[in-house]
């Protein structure tokens, strides 16, 4: 007669549902004498049904997040690879999303082309910025001036990621989402997007920006930054440039970074 | 706190026939108000997601909306996750939901989440564990609780009592409501070789407020819950019996997947409504439906 209480029950069901070779009769030996007493009680093939349903849902659950990334795999493909990402992950978060977050660097060591380690990134940015609820604080308050010497800060979406890539991962995805073939070339430099909620329309926008702009979004999403701080760091990179002119090229970023809802508002300091 | 679980249940709304809310079916279930009289979404589909989402539920509004949850995990001998559950209740409150519920099963436990539903041993052991947090859950969301009977595949061992017992037992000392799923009394009496009309005789019918009805397929070995086929003769049987034995406010059709043309679900439900007519004409025919009706003639 079992001992088990209700909680050694649902460990050893969750065990035997997730590691399928446990069932088998030539590993029983991994299993107590009571786990398995367990498993001479329930028909081994009712084992499977069970882990094809949990796959199946898990298989459903990824397409919906990568449902472009899974369309550069064929169906047998993708499943295999799924099978074996939760094979490795018995400990998992319930929510389908962060349950997949490893996925990407999964697909990296798998031996897969890096490019689709990139993209699985990618596309997982664009679901977990779309499931940001909290309230996007913005206010119209006027732009600072002198801002070599602003204390004044500005304030990032705060549903932003930045992001960078070595594909043109904007472009694939408009090829897959047309089920056409896309080009995959490894780019010479870098490009650095930013992955955000409009605070309007709260629809995902994703933003191409220059690797100097990127480098102001970062530090901007530092409380400690200000806008003197800001243009502190576009002169380290732009030496030869004067004073004036920094201060307009940084106050046109600012502006512009205001409009596309990346700057959500200014937070004002006593000079 | 003093509650009374069948007296709450006089005064929650009959809301009639419903469809589960799919995103394969969303456009054509919105242009059928006078034909679906309420819709139910997967909770989690809305807890975790959003606002765009949320926005959906926003378009569906002349809808009264029932969340149903599938990773509750009442059973789990896990902690309950508190953050599903504040997310849940400020999902419940948004929809101003009269009831919700989820499946008497576990998905998950020592931390490893299957998103399935697996069947818990029909214990005493399980029985306190289920009703001590069944109790919390709605008394937190402060909204009837209703758990649904699931279909099982196995017998999770370290069970006392049948399944039928098991139930009786979690309803009436949680004091919470039942989702019937009439498809998943059928289909577990094909697997399992017992009579479903003795099955429904067995539990608390007082306490069932809402049913879910579907379509199932026969493998060789097993009957599956596919939620992807026509509802067959005996299921319908199955909810003819029940509704002539207890007042039900709620009856809705489960359909995930191979979805037919959109007539054929809405025949579906006109073949409910016909079942519940000579018997409950209120849920054939709810005030919400003739509102409705009236407002758009």
């Amino acid at each position: 007669m079992s001992t088990m209480n209700l909680a050694e029950i649902q460990k050893t069901m969750i065990l035997l549902l997730t590691d399928s070779d446990l069932i088998k009769d030539e590993n029983h030996h991994n299993l107590t004498e009571d786990q398995k007493q367990f498993l001479s009680q329930i028909p081994h093939d009712r084992f499977e049904v069970y882990a094809y349903g949990t796959l199946g849902k898990r298989f459903d659950f990824s397409l919906m997040i990568f449902d472009l990334t899974h369309k550069a795999f064929t169906r047998q493909e993708w499943y295999e690879l799924l099978e074996q990402y939760w094979k490795e992950r018995r400990n998992n978060p319930a929510q389908p999303i962060d349950a997949l977050a490893e996925f990407p660097q999964f697909l990296s060591s798998s031996g897969r082309d890096p490019v689709w380690s990139e993209f699985a990134e990618y596309e997982l940015a664009l679901g977990n910025v779309a499931r940001y609820r909290d309230e996007i604080e913005v206010t119209n308050d006027p732009r600072p001036e002198n801002l070599a010497t602003s204390r004044t800060r500005v304030v990032i979406n705060p549903s932003l990621r930045l992001m960078s890539f070595n594909y043109a991962v904007i472009d694939i995805a408009e090829k897959l989402s047309h089920r056409r073939k896309p080009r995959i070339n490894r780019l010479a430099t870098p490009i650095y997007l930013a992955i955000y909620q409009d605070p309007t329309t709260r629809n995902t926008r994703v933003q191409q920006v220059g690797s100097l702009t990127a480098r102001l979004i970062e530090a901007a999403q530092s409380p400690r930054t200000s806008i003197g701080g800001l243009y502190r760091l576009v002169k380290v990179h732009q030496k030869k440039l004067d004073k004036l002119i920094i201060e307009q090229s940084l106050a046109q970023v600012i502006a512009q970074l205001q409009e596309r809802g990346v700057i959500s508002q200014f937070i004002y300091s006593e000079q | 706190m003093n509650r009374n679980f069948i007296k709450e249940k006089s005064r929650l709304p009959v809301l009639g026939v419903g469809l589960g809310y799919r995103t394969a079916i969303a456009e054509q279930t919105l242009k059928h108000r006078d034909q679906i009289d309420f819709l139910e979404v997967i909770s989690e589909h809305y807890t975790t997601a959003g606002p765009l989402k949320i926005k959906e539920i926003e378009t569906a509004e002349k809808f009264q909306i029932i969340p149903h949850g599938v990773e509750l995990s009442i059973g789990s001998t896990d902690e309950i996750d508190d953050q599903y559950l504040k997310n849940l209740k400020q999902f419940i409150e948004l929809i101003k939901a009269p009831w919700w519920s989820d499946h008497l099963s576990f998905t998950g436990a020592d931390h490893a989440h299957l998103n399935n539903l697996i069947p818990l041993p029909f214990s005493k052991e399980a029985v306190d564990h289920v009703v001590k947090r069944a109790r919390r859950v709605q008394e937190y969301t402060g909204v009837p609780f209703l758990l649904e009977n699931i279909t099982a595949y196995l017998r999770t061992p370290g069970g006392e009592m049948s399944e039928a017992q098991f139930i009786s037992e979690v309803l009436e000392q949680a004091d919470c409501g039942m989702l019937l799923d009439v498809n998943n009394v059928y289909v577990n009496s094909l697997n399992y070789n017992f009579d479903p009309f003795e099955f429904i005789d067995q539990i608390p019918l007082d306490r069932v407020v809402q049913i879910h009805i579907a379509g199932h397929r026969k493998t060789r070995d097993l009957v599956l819950d596919t939620h992807g086929a026509q509802i067959s003769k005996p299921v319908y049987d199955l909810l003819d019996y029940v509704l002539k034995r207890t007042k039900v406010h709620a009856v809705l059709l489960e359909r995930d997947q191979y979805f037919p043309k959109f007539d054929s679900l809405l025949r579906e439900l006109q073949n409910i409504r016909e079942i519940a007519a000579p018997v409950q004409p209120e849920l054939a025919e709810p005030a919400n439906r003739m509102q409705f009706l009236h407002a758009v003639a």
